[in-house]
């Protein structure tokens, strides 16, 4: 279990990370997204104990980021924005480093670099050098290194930028075969629809502050005061916009093509219900009549206003 | 359990180090290493050719006793070589390694892995020392075939041998040391040549004053004659190459216990640093005591003259580093303080005037202890308190300037390396004085010359000391009021 209490850190005078505090279980696959320069790599830095806090706490499975380091540093992958790589050893030699370094027996080591290497889907490069590699290779290297000690929490800043589309699905499909294994995963991201995909929780921040957080939906409920709707009707939409356009709890109708018009509804599904069934008394006849969700990306937009720190 | 745990980390630090492992298969894959040797044995090769050449055609010409003498200076010719080798390359490999990390961006990957810094030093230290044995060994049939005409024996060779090693962790630790803190891998090759160049102008006159000099196994260039060299430490007789090997082994320690603060910049790396310099001037000045009193009547004298020497050289270098601090940079904001004893060893800014007094106490407190009845080493004490209070002072002046820590230190060299060197001028001075008067010139009115080892009266101690709490006073007040505008600017803006 992850528990950040209040973390914040200071540039001299300038607030990277104003706060922030939240708490992942195991399993969980937490999407943090942010603009340019939001604080998120400062923040997986500081969890990944390279940066230590101006103020605030954080314990991951009962140790303190501060005082016990390296008891965290065991139980944590952590994979940087850039990868790092030392260009002139084998791939296998590479995973052997942090193998080695992170304290995995000799005796498990040939194994544990097999697993991962399958894992991220790098089998075949095994004795290749880590400068022949392609980009997207490279970076799912980095992944596997973050890998071969069985971490409990993976901090990835940005993983799925320079992924071709196949890429990203795999490494889709990779992170919640990870979560259903029990770790906790944090992931950094520009891409937003993609992360709506997978995370079970998001975190937005925005000039080191984090505006929201929980799971898609909820962050989606509390961000809409209303229901948008959309219906399309087989006759023109301007006989029926005539007609919505007065019924209770509807405001703001507008036509978007021959058909079809959305408007805001505040009622409940009950209400809904009530307004589908009015329609089809008045004689118009509707052929969808349906809420319009907003997306993470609408939600994005939202809540930040695009300001920089 | 606890000596387990650290016996556990130590075997795993210096067996199977994985840095060192890693590093080792790149080196078998560059050409870096093999060029390296070629050019070594190239240059070995050219000598022995020509010296064979001189010395045949001296067999025709003078006899075979000359061509004898020829060939014996062979042998000191290899060894000077390879201590050449050793100063060029050792510290050029060392500055390169950490920079090279840093611009791969390769640091934050190992150092948010459960390893101390110390390991990955070592692993670096253990790689670049490859180069260094492998020198040594290039050396051995040149060395062996100097053993054989007769110009040394095998302990002359196995000494030098002894000596030239720990000289090569030395030299790398320089280099590692620099590379820790350089951003470029130019700054740091020649920052570390530099370190070194200093460290021989330092003991090239120490290991070449006297035959029998303690210091003689310090100087790759002197070490072919260690073999006999032993020096009397109270009644024991050391020979050279122990004392060749501590120091290098404990400077060396020093050095990389000071990249890794500099890597981290975490508080126990800090502490460590810290109290490793205290265990340092503790054994620096019982050394001085002890060597120096075997040499007669003006024993205490003389440890005072070496005792100036050496840290004046570093104190530049290390006292902006533990002084100076900025606004904007991220460890050291404003000062936590102006003195506080409890942070004297953790690197907080409160802490570095403490820190600073209790080293100068520490260096004295030997000296003091073992000749309580010399009255000149109480006063010789309150001038350094008082010139380290000084040397504070204007580092926390300096702070004053520079955008960040980086920008106040360098300010801080530069105030301390005058306030350190500036009363050399006092020397053309006097002479003018003398000549003018028609008097001969003495040091003894010397500012600072109780640390020189003049005999100084009372008065002149008390004179020193209130001149220099003077220039401290001016740069306190004039570092306060700057200080408190550029508070009041960043508060506001
Ligand atoms: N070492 C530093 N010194 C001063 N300011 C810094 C430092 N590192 C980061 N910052 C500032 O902290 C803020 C947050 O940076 P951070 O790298 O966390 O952003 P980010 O959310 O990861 O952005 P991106 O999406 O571009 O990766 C930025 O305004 C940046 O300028
Ligand atoms: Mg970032």
């Amino acid at each position: 279990m992850l528990t950040l209490n209040n973390l914040r850190k200071t540039y001299g005078n300038f607030v990277a990370v104003k706060g922030i505090s939240f708490q992942l279980e195991p399993g969980d696959i937490f999407g943090f997204i942010g603009s340019n320069g939001a604080g998120k790599t400062t923040t997986i830095k500081m969890l990944s104990t390279l940066l230590e806090p101006t103020s605030g706490s954080a314990t991951l499975d009962g140790y303190d980021l501060e005082k016990q380091p390296m008891e965290v540093r065991k139980r944590i992958g952590y994979m940087p924005d850039f990868f790092g790589l030392y260009d002139d050893v084998k791939v296998w030699e590479y995973l052997d480093f942090f193998a080695t370094i992170y304290g995995v027996p000799s005796s498990q080591r040939k194994e544990v670099i097999d697993n991962a290497l399958s894992l991220t889907d790098l089998t075949l490069k095994k004795d290749s050098f880590v400068q022949s590699l392609s980009r997207g290779m490279q970076q799912r290297l980095c992944l596997a290194k973050c890998l071969v000690h069985n971490p409990s929490l993976l901090l990835l800043d940005e993983p799925a930028s320079g992924l071709d589309p196949r890429a990203r699905s795999d490494l889709k499909e990779l992170l919640l075969e990870l979560s259903r294994m029990g770790k906790m995963i944090i992931v950094s991201s520009h891409i937003l629809p993609e992360l709506s995909d997978f995370c079970n929780k998001v975190g937005i921040i925005e000039k080191g502050e984090l505006l929201l957080f929980g799971s898609v939906q909820e962050i989606v409920k509390g961000i809409q005061s209303h229901r948008q709707i959309r219906a399309k009707f087989i006759d023109s939409a301007d006989l029926a916009l005539s007609f919505v356009a007065v019924q209770p709890l509807v405001a703001q109708v507008k036509t978007l093509n021959e058909h079809e018009l959305t408007f805001d509804f505040t009622g409940n599904d009950e209400d809904q219900a009530q307004l589908l069934a009015a329609c089809v008394q008045a004689g118009l006849r509707p052929l969808a009549f349906s809420e319009e969700s907003l997306d993470l990306q609408d939600v994005f937009l939202s809540v930040t206003t695009g300001a920089v720190n | 359990m606890a000596v387990r745990d650290w016996l556990t980390e130590q075997s795993r630090t210096f067996i199977g180090n994985a840095q060192s492992v890693r590093d080792f298969r790149s080196q078998l894959r560059g050409y870096r290493s093999m060029f390296l040797w070629l050019g070594y044995l190239s240059v070995l090769l050219a000598i022995t050719v020509t010296s064979y050449d001189t010395a045949a055609e001296r067999v025709r010409s003078e006899g075979l006793a000359a061509a004898q003498m020829e060939l014996q200076n062979l042998y000191a010719a290899f060894m000077t070589l390879l201590g050449l080798a050793l100063c060029l390359i050792m510290p050029t490999m060392g500055a390169t390694s950490i920079v090279q990390e840093r611009q791969r961006k390769s640091l934050d990957l190992i150092f948010s892995a459960p390893v101390k810094p110390g390991y990955f030093l070592i692993g670096k230290l253990i790689s670049n020392l490859r180069y260094a044995v492998m020198l040594l060994v290039l050396t051995l049939p040149m060395a062996a075939a100097g053993v054989m005409v007769g110009g040394a024996t095998w302990i002359d060779v196995l000494t030098a041998f002894v000596c030239l090693l720990p000289f090569a962790v030395f030299s790398t630790s320089i280099g590692l040391f620099i590379s820790s803190r350089a951003k470029t891998a130019t700054a740091a090759i020649i920052g570390s040549l530099i370190c070194v160049s200093l460290f021989l102008l330092l003991v090239s006159p120490l290991s070449m004053a006297m035959m029998d000099s303690p210091f003689v196994g310090l100087n790759p260039f002197t070490v072919a004659s260690a073999g006999s060299a032993s020096t009397n430490l109270s009644g024991i007789e050391v020979p050279a190459w122990l004392i060749s090997v501590v120091c290098f082994v404990a400077l060396s320690k020093y050095l990389l216990l000071g990249a890794e603060s500099s890597l981290t910049q975490q508080k126990p790396e800090i502490v460590k640093l810290r109290i490793a310099t205290y265990f340092l001037l503790v054994a620096y000045s019982l050394t001085l005591v002890f060597t120096g009193s075997m040499r007669g009547s003006s024993a205490f004298s003389d440890a005072f003259f070496l005792l100036l020497l050496l840290p004046f050289w570093i104190l530049p270098f290390v006292i902006p580093i533990v002084v100076c601090y900025s606004f904007s940079d991220s460890k050291r904001l404003r000062p936590d303080g102006w003195f506080s004893l409890r942070s004297m060893v953790d690197g907080r800014v409160s802490g570095s005037l403490p820190f600073l007094l209790s080293c100068v106490v520490i260096l004295f407190a030997g000296p003091l202890v073992l000749f309580p009845n010399r009255g000149d080493g109480y006063q010789g004490l309150l001038i350094a308190l008082t010139l380290m209070f000084l040397l504070w002072s204007g580092n926390w002046f300096a702070s004053s300037f520079g955008k960040d820590a980086a920008g106040a230190r360098l300010n801080g060299v530069g105030i301390t390396a005058a306030i350190a060197y500036l009363p050399i001028a006092y020397i053309p001075y006097s002479f003018m004085v003398a000549s003018r008067s028609g008097t001969t010139p003495s040091l003894e009115e010397f500012p600072y010359s109780i640390l020189l080892g003049g005999g100084v009266s009372p008065q002149n101690t008390i004179i020193s000391v209130i001149v220099l709490l003077g220039v401290a006073g001016i740069f306190l007040f004039v570092g306060s009021v700057i200080q408190r505008k550029s508070v009041l600017q960043r508060t506001t803006l």
